[in-house]
C-alpha cells in the first residue's frame, strides 16, 4: 500500500463525475436499439478514433509494457508496427465495408453475409463465452490498482471499477462507450506524456538517462529483442486487431467510409503518444530505481514516489481509464450477441424496440456481472481463455471476416470449417508448446485461410442477394 | 533523440512519417 494524497482522491471523484455525466446525456439520447448498439452511426473521426485506440489499450500498455521497456530499453516498441500494419488491413480491407454494411452487430455481418444462421450462432457463442471471460481479466485488473493503491479489499476494488463501467454502458449504451473513450484516451495519452518533461527532470535531463543506461545497461539503447521476436509478436498482435470484434463493432458507430480511414488516422495519432511515451518512462523510471523487485509497479512507483501528486493522480487514472474503455467495448459486444443475435434475431424475431433495449440492457448486467464470480473464484479456465482470448478470436474470425468482405466465392460452409478450423489450430498449437516458438495466432490464422478457399471452392455460392451490400458490382 | 539509442531515434522518426503519410492517402482517397 503507497501513501496516496487527498489529491488523487478528488481527481479520482472528478473523473468519474464526467464518465456519470456522459452516461446521463448518452441515456436522454439513446431512443431506439440503433442509438444503443451503434450510437445512432453518428460519431465522427476523433471520437471515432479515441474509441479504437482506447479499447486496443488495456491495463497491459501501462503496466505490463511499460514494465518491458523499464527492463530492456526502445526496441520492444517496433511492435507497433505489427500491429498498425493491422490497422492498415482494417482501414482498407475491412472497416469500410463494415460500416456501409450498416449492422448491428458482428454475428449480424456474418449472418448477412454467408446467408447463415448457423455461421451467425457459432460467431454470436464464441464471443459471448470468450469476452465473458476476458472480461474477468480486466476487472481483476482494476481489483489489483485499488489494493495495491490503498490496501482496500481487491473486491472492493472490482466492484467501484466495474460498477461505475456497468452503469455507464448499460444506460449510454455504445455512445456513452465512445464519448467516455474519447475522455479516457485524452487522458491517457496527454497525461503519458505530459507526465515525461517531468519525469526526465526529476531524473537529472535526457542526457543523464542516455548515460546511466550505457554504463548500467548499454543493450537497452540497443537492440534488446531482435527480428524474429519482434517479427512474432507483432504479427501475432496485427493479424488479431484486424478483425478483433470490439474493434469491427465501433465501425458500424462511424458515420461513413471516409470517416473510417479518418478514425484510424487519429487512433494512430493517439497510441502514437502512447507508445512513445510509455517506452520514455519505463526507461526513465530505470535510471531512478534501477532494481525493482518486478517491473510491473514502476507504473505506480511513477505515479506516486516520482511525480507531483495532481500528475501522479491523473496517471493513476489513465490506468484505470485504460481498463474501463477495454470493459464497456467487449461488455457491449458480448451482451449485443446475446441481446442481438439469440434474443431479438433467433428466440424473439418480432419483439418491438423497446423490448430489445431493455434485453440489450439486461444482456449487459447479466453479462457484467458473471465475471465477478469467476474473478473471485479463480477458476484455471478463465486464466487460459484470457490468456489465449485475442489469438483465439483471431484465427476464429480472420477469413470469414477478411476474405469474406473482398472474396465473393466465400460460402457459409468454408466460414463455419475455418472458423472452427483456425480456432482449434491456434488452441491445438498452443497446447503443444508453441513449436518453433511461432505465436498460435500465425498457424492459426494460415488454416482458417486456407480452409475457407478450399471448402467454399468445393461448395454452393451463396445468393447473390446477400453478397450486394459488400460488393459494388453485384446486383 | 533524447540520448535514447538508435530504435527509439528510429521509431519517433518512423511514426511521424507513418502518420502523415497516412493521413494524406486517407484525406485523398475517394470514399
Amino acid at each position: 500500500m503507497f501513501d496516496v494524497s487527498t489529491t488523487f482522491y478528488v481527481v479520482l471523484v472528478l473523473y468519474f463525475l464526467v464518465i456519470v455525466g456522459i452516461a446521463i446525456w448518452s441515456w436522454t439520447k439513446n431512443k431506439t436499439s440503433e442509438d444503443f448498439l451503434v450510437a445512432g452511426r453518428s460519431i465522427g473521426p476523433v471520437v471515432g478514433g479515441a474509441a479504437f485506440a482506447a479499447t486496443q489499450m488495456s491495463a497491459g500498455t501501462f503496466v505490463g509494457t511499460l514494465g518491458v521497456h523499464y527492463l530492456t530499453g526502445a526496441s520492444w516498441l517496433f511492435i507497433w508496427v505489427g500491429m498498425w500494419l493491422g490497422w492498415i488491413v482494417a482501414a482498407t480491407l475491412v472497416g469500410p465495408k463494415f460500416q456501409s454494411f450498416n449492422g448491428l452487430t458482428v454475428p449480424d455481418y456474418v449472418g448477412k453475409r454467408f446467408n447463415s444462421k448457423s455461421a451467425r450462432g457459432i460467431s454470436a457463442l464464441l464471443i459471448l463465452i470468450a469476452y465473458t471471460v476476458y472480461l474477468t481479466a480486466q476487472y481483476q485488473a482494476g481489483g489489483n490498482v485499488f489494493q495495491t493503491l490503498f490496501g482496500i479489499p481487491f473486491m472492493w476494488g472490482v466492484l467501484i471499477t466495474i460498477g461505475i463501467t456497468l452503469l455507464y454502458t448499460m444506460f449510454g449504451g455504445m455512445r456513452a462507450t465512445a464519448y467516455s473513450d474519447f475522455f479516457q484516451a485524452v487522458i491517457m495519452a496527454g497525461c503519458f506524456f505530459a507526465a515525461i518533461p517531468i519525469l526526465y527532470s526529476q531524473a537529472g535531463g535526457a542526457a543523464f538517462v542516455g548515460d546511466f543506461l550505457q554504463s548500467f545497461s548499454p543493450n537497452m539503447l540497443t537492440w534488446h529483442h531482435g527480428f524474429k521476436d519482434l517479427l512474432g509478436a507483432g504479427a501475432a498482435f496485427g493479424l488479431s486487431i484486424c478483425v478483433a470484434p470490439y474493434e469491427l463493432a465501433r465501425m458500424y458507430t462511424l458515420r461513413s467510409k471516409k470517416t473510417v480511414k479518418l478514425a484510424i488516422g487519429f487512433s494512430f495519432v493517439f497510441q502514437a503518444i502512447i507508445a512513445i511515451s510509455v517506452a520514455a518512462a519505463g526507461m526513465a523510471i530505470r535510471s531512478l530505481y534501477p532494481y525493482m523487485s518486478t517491473p510491473d509497479i514502476a507504473s505506480t512507483i511513477m505515479a506516486i514516489n516520482i511525480l507531483p501528486p495532481i500528475v501522479g493522480s491523473l496517471i493513476i487514472v489513465a490506468i484505470l481509464a485504460a481498463v474501463m474503455s477495454t470493459v464497456s467495448g467487449v461488455m457491449l459486444v458480448s451482451a449485443s450477441a446475446f441481446s442481438h443475435d439469440f434474443y431479438a434475431t433467433m428466440i424473439r424475431p418480432n419483439a418491438t424496440d423497446k423490448e430489445r433495449m431493455r434485453v440489450n440492457r439486461i444482456a449487459v448486467l447479466g453479462l457484467g456481472i458473471i465475471p465477478i464470480f469467476l474473478a473471485m473464484k479463480q477458476i484455471e479456465l478463465v486464466q487460459f481463455v484470457v490468456l489465449l482470448q485475442a489469438s483465439l478470436t483471431a484465427s476464429f474470425f480472420f477469413s470469414t471476416v477478411l476474405f469474406g468482405l473482398n472474396w465473393k466465392r466465400g460460402t457459409a460452409a468454408g466460414a463455419i470449417v475455418s472458423m472452427l478450423g483456425g480456432f482449434f489450430t491456434a488452441l491445438s498449437w498452443y497446447l503443444s508448446g508453441k513449436p518453433f516458438g511461432l505465436n498460435e495466432v500465425i498457424p492459426g490464422v494460415i488454416v482458417s485461410i486456407i480452409l475457407f478457399i478450399a471448402v467454399s471452392l468445393f461448395t454452393k455460392p451463396v445468393p447473390e442477394d446477400s453478397l450486394k451490400p459488400f460488393f459494388k458490382d453485384v446486383g | 533523440m533524447f540520448n535514447l539509442g538508435t530504435p527509439f531515434t528510429i521509431f519517433v522518426a518512423f511514426s511521424i512519417c507513418w502518420v502523415l503519410g497516412y493521413f494524406i492517402w486517407a484525406l485523398k482517397s475517394k470514399e
